[in-house]
């Protein structure tokens, strides 16, 4: 057994060093240089070009704009992937008695400090304006739905931490609501991607094309700027991917002897 | 060779250092958690290293934001030729979430792991059989 391991210790190091190697004749080529390659310059180019209106976007942030529209079919699939590991997660931690759950419905008895808990409210509701504003200016300003689902899970994970579990449900972020938001984002997405289907265009159209018939999302609705479909995708990410984080905290931070209780059902019945 | 590709260079050796320790950390460790840990490192490492890669090597490169919503000709011009890569950015974006929900599945994992065998170590899990 140790002989094995001595052997083991300098091969993984040898493969450690070819891949390094691999990597770096495959990397240092295309390492930093002054010009970039051209689909990159291609992007850039067309992503705002109002000018030559046939690859464009609408959207003056590049990054949003491949990732919804250029890459568009990518990105929902990484949604959906996103969506089946919330529910693996759920059915991992899945009770047979829901009703144990309740158990954490109990008096605050020990409570941090008031500093504490005064900083921490107005910690939370500067966290969750501040991740609306990313998730509604993602395709203006740097940010997006990914971006802002991410700023939004620090508010459940702080009132945790500071308060408790219990006091999360009160402010109305059961599980169930979150569910219940998350598919609401995956649904917004999945009819926003087909609806060009309806007008004879393709999927995930966002502009006008001239070889397609759809008359693409709007560009600006009055004084709002809304960059076609990129909007739509930014709030239906923003709700799958914050209420999934919300959901995951939720069912972490659930105490151990509500599944100790649980699990001496199922031990007392086999 | 010029200031910034030695900069450059030393990045990459830092990144496939902290590679090699991330590998290490996957392989050798028997605490599931500090696999865990180092498989996130691992999968950091990676970003940073196609971030890297989208760098320009600029005095002043631009992030690829538009700083203007009505762009002249000339602005969408100098606008391609100074901002860094988009791709690699949007590419990141994708593996960063993927990246969080394997972490959180395998975390979930590790937990139930716990509740069922009462040890985190790997090489007693494989020896226990049921509960």
């Amino acid at each position: 057994m140790k002989g094995v391991k001595i052997l083991f210790i300098p091969l993984m190091g040898l493969v450690v060093i070819l891949i390094v190697l691999i990597l770096s004749y495959g990397t240092l080529g295309y390492s930093p240089a002054e010009y970039i390659r051209s689909l990159g310059e291609f992007l850039l180019r067309q992503s705002f070009n109002v000018f030559e209106k046939e690859w464009w976007a609408g959207s003056p942030e590049v990054i949003t704009a491949t990732l919804w529209d250029y890459r568009g079919l990518d990105t929902v699939y990484e949604t959906t992937v996103f969506y089946l590991a919330v529910i693996g997660c759920v059915s991992v931690f899945r009770l047979l008695q829901p009703k144990l759950a309740e158990i954490t419905k109990e008096k605050e008895e020990y409570a941090l400090t008031v500093i504490v808990r005064v900083a921490t409210k107005i910690v939370l509701a500067v966290i969750i304006l501040i991740s609306i504003n990313i998730a509604l200016h993602g395709h203006i300003t740097p940010g997006g739905g990914f971006q802002a689902g991410s700023a939004f899970a620090i508010a459940p994970l702080l009132a945790i931490a500071a308060f408790s579990r219990y006091f999360v449900e009160k402010m109305g972020l059961k599980i169930n609501l979150s569910h219940v938001l998350r598919s609401l984002g995956l649904i917004i997405i999945a009819l926003v991607a087909l609806l060009p289907l309806f007008y004879f265009g393709y999927l995930l159209q966002n502009q006008a094309k001239p070889w397609s018939p759809f008359p693409g999302y709007p560009i600006e609705v009055s004084f709002l700027e809304l960059s076609g479909s990129l909007f739509h995708f930014d709030i239906g990410e923003y709700l799958n991917v914050a209420m999934g984080f919300l959901a995951i905290f939720l069912l972490l931070s659930l105490p151990e002897r509500v599944f100790k209780k649980d699990m001496e059902v199922v031990k007392s019945e086999s | 060779m010029n200031p910034e590709h030695v900069v450059v260079l030393y990045l990459y050796a830092a990144l496939f250092v902290v590679f090699g320790i991330s590998v290490y950390g996957i392989v050798v460790k028997p605490h599931i958690v500090k696999k865990l840990i180092a498989l996130s490192i691992l999968g950091d490492t990676a970003n940073t290293l196609i971030i890297l890669l989208g760098y320009r090597t600029l005095p002043k490169p631009w992030p690829p934001v538009f700083p203007e919503l009505e762009p002249s000709l000339e602005l969408i011009e100098e606008f391609t030729k100074l901002s860094v890569d988009p791709l690699p950015q949007v590419l990141v974006i994708t593996a960063i979430v993927i990246n969080m929900a394997v972490t959180a599945l395998l975390a979930f994992l590790a937990i139930q792991v716990y509740r069922l065998y009462g040890t985190l170590d790997f090489r007693k899990v494989l020896k226990l059989r049921g509960w």
